[in-house]
């Protein structure tokens, strides 16, 4: 299983487009996860899909999305898991608990 | 209630009261939320439910750059600095992203909170949607980005990456299309969305300038140039520096000034009118046409050079009838603009509208159909277009086209009933022969017989 999420200041980027470190998280085995932070210089929609394709990422975990990322997203088999809210480990975690769903667009809420 | 309101002592709410102003608050026509120190959400009224989509309850609590999602959040909040300064801020545009992802623009007013003590608790900011205003902005100042285009259709989201590749290019390009299909628009996105999208974008119709103004339209005149020239003028060239200049309708520039252009093109300057001084210039150019340029090249209607010249790039814009599955999509958007206009509530249309619209072959395009919904939405009483409610032009040629496809079942329904009836009475009503004939199985023979009345009365 590989995902990656659009991040700013360790939270979910809410705008797709002001995504500072796309993190993609690798399960290989039961509970062995990698994780590797990948700094964007710029966050326009190529770029963003070609660090998705670089990294044989099929699903993306994002805030807010604008029209133009979701469409090339889409058209080169992306899944897009948006409107996503919350820190950046919690929503690892509860992707990985099958608590985030692409058609039930859960948002993840701050422990306080 | 009012009276009840200016009783009230500003430093000593009761509880009534403070529910009081809540209802009040929740029942106004526009968004309001209120956030503590942190940035979190700590009121979310209905209006603001409908503008973002996000529920009260799915709101409360989030930071509000999380759940409004701006340009402006990150690079410069006003409900930060109104916090910070201690001031108002009044009617700032911005553009939110809302729960379907779709782009709002509003109009906000941000101001400190401050509880009974007069201590800063927070912030507070009211905002209204300002889609139609954005709107009619831009149909006033053809100022487009590629967010305008509504195109789910696979040709044009080919098109619009392609396009979004080359518009931070100088490349120049030709958009070609059909009337009404949106090519200004498409030009307009390009230079938005360039490196040149802050400084201006010119357009000059090259159609509706008489042939004799044309050359001092383009490149400007000196002082003395002729009779009427009394002070110096700048052409659109010179107007368009560092930016972009769209030349719609470029098949109708003449010939004799194909040349000028080419020269601009060549060297980057010109000669205005009566000046022997060259102005450089440096401006993207974007042509515009429905007509096909290389017709005009074989009729010598059009210098080939500056075809190649102004063809870095060129795409065709399909008409709508070639992209038809894209028409919900913009009855969808042309609806909720012209709700808006009119004040309606115009939601749909119905059944037999939609299918209409989808059987129409649209020759005016994207243009003719945004005039039958503007004509629906305005003249509908409830919230639903329906068939009565179209323009009557509309209604007489689907009518009619209707009225050509009956005729013409009709037509080979006879055709086909006189030559089943001669096969079958050459052959004194045998089934079998006449299917075999026909090369049709027995049973269908058997159908169509039924379906025309063909029985046999003499054997009966």
């Amino acid at each position: 299983m590989r995902f990656a999420i659009c991040s700013l200041n360790h939270r979910v980027a809410p705008l797709i487009n002001h995504t500072k470190e796309i993190i993609v998280v690798s399960k290989v085995q039961k509970k062995d996860i990698s994780i590797k932070e990948i700094e964007m210089a710029s966050c326009n929609a190529l770029e963003i899909l070609k660090v998705l394709k670089d990294n044989k990422v099929k699903t993306l975990i994002c805030g807010g999305i604008k029209e133009e990322y979701s469409q090339l997203l889409e058209k080169n088999n992306i899944k897009i898991i948006e409107n996503v809210i919350g820190d950046i480990g919690d929503v690892i975690k509860m992707y990985l608990h099958k608590n985030i769903h692409s058609n039930n667009t859960k948002r993840v809420r701050i422990a306080k | 209630m009012h009276s009840i309101l200016i009783k009230v002592d500003r430093y000593r709410y009761k509880m009534d009261d403070v529910f009081l102003y809540l209802e009040l608050l929740n029942n106004i026509t526009m968004g309001i939320f209120a956030v503590n120190l942190d940035m979190e959400i700590v009121f979310f009224n209905s209006e603001a439910e409908k503008i973002t989509g996000f529920t009260k309850d799915e709101a409360m609590g989030q930071r509000c750059y999380e759940i409004f999602r701006t340009e402006l959040c990150y690079k410069n909040c006003y409900l930060k600095k109104a916090i910070k300064e201690k001031k108002k801020f009044t009617h700032v545009r911005n553009t939110i992203l809302n729960k379907n992802n779709k782009e709002i623009p509003v109009d906000i007013t941000v101001s400190p909170l401050y509880d009974i003590k007069g201590k800063i608790r927070g912030g507070f900011e009211s905002f209204i949607d300002n889609s139609l205003y954005v709107q009619l902005e831009k149909e006033l100042y053809k100022n487009y980005s590629f967010e305008d285009v509504i195109a789910k259709d696979e040709k044009m989201v080919n098109l619009m990456h392609t396009l979004l590749r080359i518009s931070q290019t100088d490349i120049p390009v030709i958009i070609t299309g059909e009337t009404g299909v949106g090519k200004d628009v498409f030009a307009s996105a390009i230079h938005n969305r360039s490196n040149r999208h802050d400084k201006p974008f010119i357009k000059v119709n090259c159609a509706a300038l008489p042939v004799s103004l044309i050359e001092s339209e383009l490149f400007g005149y000196k002082k003395g140039a002729f009779t009427d020239a009394k002070t110096d003028k700048l052409g659109r060239f010179q107007e368009a520096n560092g930016g972009t200049i769209l030349l719609d309708e470029i098949s109708d520039l003449p010939i004799e000034l194909q040349a000028k252009l080419l020269q601009v093109l060549d060297e980057k300057e010109f000669y205005p009118l009566g000046s022997k001084k060259p102005i450089k210039v440096d401006v993207r150019i974007i042509s515009t046409t429905n007509k096909n340029l290389k017709d005009l090249i074989k009729n010598r209607l059009f210098r080939e050079d500056l075809y190649y010249r102004l063809n870095g790039i060129e795409f065709e814009i399909p008409p709508l009838r070639e992209r038809r599955s894209d028409i919900p999509l913009l009855i969808e958007h042309f609806l909720d603009i012209f709700s808006k206009t009119y004040n309606k509530t115009v939601q749909r249309v119905d059944s037999n509208v939609l299918k209409a619209l989808l059987n129409h072959d649209f020759p005016g395009n994207v243009r003719e159909l945004k005039h039958i919904i503007e004509f629906g939405v305005a003249v509908s009483d409830n919230n639903e277009i329906t068939y009565e409610s179209l323009p009557i032009d509309f209604r007489k040629k689907t009518e009619s086209k209707n009225n050509i496809k009956d005729s013409y079942i009709k037509a080979s329904n006879s055709y086909e009933k006189e030559q089943i009836l001669n096969i079958l009475e050459s052959n004194d009503w045998d089934i079998g022969k006449t299917a075999q004939i026909l090369n049709i199985h027995r049973t269908t023979l058997w159908r169509k017989m039924k379906k025309y009345g063909l029985f046999n009365t003499h054997v009966a």
